[in-house]
């Protein structure tokens, strides 16, 4: 074996570290303020089409509510209004809500409440954010399943076992997600 | 002078001070070049936002590390690949099939030592980047928030393994 050069064979790691050349250029004041501004202006948008987004629900199945002849597409409609603005107020208190800037508080309570904010956002998210929508959803689509198969009024049943199975496995995905997080979350500082 | 000004003037002599600490940090948590390039200014914009609120009840390079330590971990959190992180411990068992004849520069050495800090959880990244750094345990400790204990077994996990990875003696 060719003998390995001294400075490989005891490497002063932290001098290797230190003497990386720098590659990449500095950011000037102006475009630090650019990109903070247009973090922000992102953050703004990105809340505006969600309320868009929702607003546009909300007209859509008002409407379907108003014109469609079906109980059951009615009352499905008014369900899916009610659970997008219920969605919509929740999303708005959880923004008002938001912390303060802890971007300089230790390392450890840093990870610690990330991985918290994500853990708790799993075991909860399909509660507030999936849930709401389920009972409108599922009756708003029963009499469309029925039109389609009109010969055959077991299809809403596997209709309804579809759903089911659908939201139950979204919802057990999102509960070992969490369960994951608090694993690793027991493991920090240890 | 305004807050903003002072804001501004603070960041100024930070960035000046530890640009280059910062860059190579975010290399420590990206690998992908372009990434790690928006990365370096997410860092300075965090570092630059948090400013406003400097109160100096720990030192600039403290607050510094901490903003840009976890404005990386938010970073590869959401990049969602843990999956693929080692412990301290687990990339001390791990044999990375490597030839000491094959490491016969820098170039190369730096590329297995990123390698191997890209590989490590979150916290032990932190630890790793601040020793090869140069920090202190004290400051590692101020930094991270783990106790001094804590910091002393991991620096000494963390020679042991740069001295197994490399088939060599371990830093000087």
């Amino acid at each position: 074996m060719t003998e390995a050069p001294d400075d490989m064979t005891n490497p002063d790691f932290q001098n290797l570290w230190q003497s990386q050349p720098k590659e990449i250029t500095a950011m000037s004041l102006e475009q630090v303020h650019n990109r903070a501004r247009a973090f922000k202006s992102q953050i703004q948008w990105r809340n505006r089409l969600e309320h868009a987004a929702s607003a546009l629900v909300v007209v859509v199945f008002s409407g379907y509510a108003i014109f469609f002849d079906h109980p059951l597409m009615k009352l499905g409609s008014v369900l899916i209004v009610a659970a997008t603005m219920l969605v919509s107020l929740i999303l708005v208190m959880r923004g008002r809500a938001a912390p303060v800037s802890s971007a300089a508080e230790d390392c450890l309570d840093f990870h610690r409440r990330a991985l918290v904010r994500q853990r708790d956002l799993l075991r909860s998210a399909w509660l507030w954010y999936v849930l709401p929508f389920v009972p409108g959803f599922v009756l708003f689509m029963i009499p469309a399943v029925e039109n389609a198969r009109r010969d055959a009024a077991g299809m809403v049943w596997v209709y309804l076992g579809i759903v089911t199975v659908f939201f139950g496995g979204v919802i057990v995905v999102n509960l070992l997600g969490a369960r994951g997080l608090q694993k690793e979350i027991d493991r920090l500082g240890s | 002078m305004t807050a903003t000004a002072e804001q501004d003037r603070r960041y100024q002599e930070a960035a000046a001070e530890f640009g280059p600490a910062l860059e190579r940090l975010a290399r420590g948590y990206e690998a992908h070049p372009e990434r790690c390039r928006d990365l370096v200014q997410d860092i300075h914009v965090a570092l630059w936002k948090s400013l406003a609120l400097f109160d100096g009840r720990c030192s600039t390079r403290t607050w510094v590390y901490r903003v840009a330590h976890n404005t990386a971990t938010s970073h590869v959190l959401k990049e969602r690949r843990r999956g693929a992180w080692v412990t301290l411990d687990a990339a001390a068992e791990v044999n990375d099939g490597s030839d000491i004849e094959a490491d016969t520069n820098h170039a190369r050495a730096l590329q297995r030592l990123m390698a191997l800090i890209q590989s490590l959880e979150p916290s032990d990244r932190q630890i790793m980047l601040l020793y090869l750094e140069g920090l202190d345990a004290a400051a590692m400790a101020e930094i991270t928030g783990l106790k001094s204990g804590h910091i002393a077994t991991r620096i000494h996990r963390i020679k042991a393994l740069l001295s197994r990875r490399f088939h060599a003696g371990g830093p000087s």
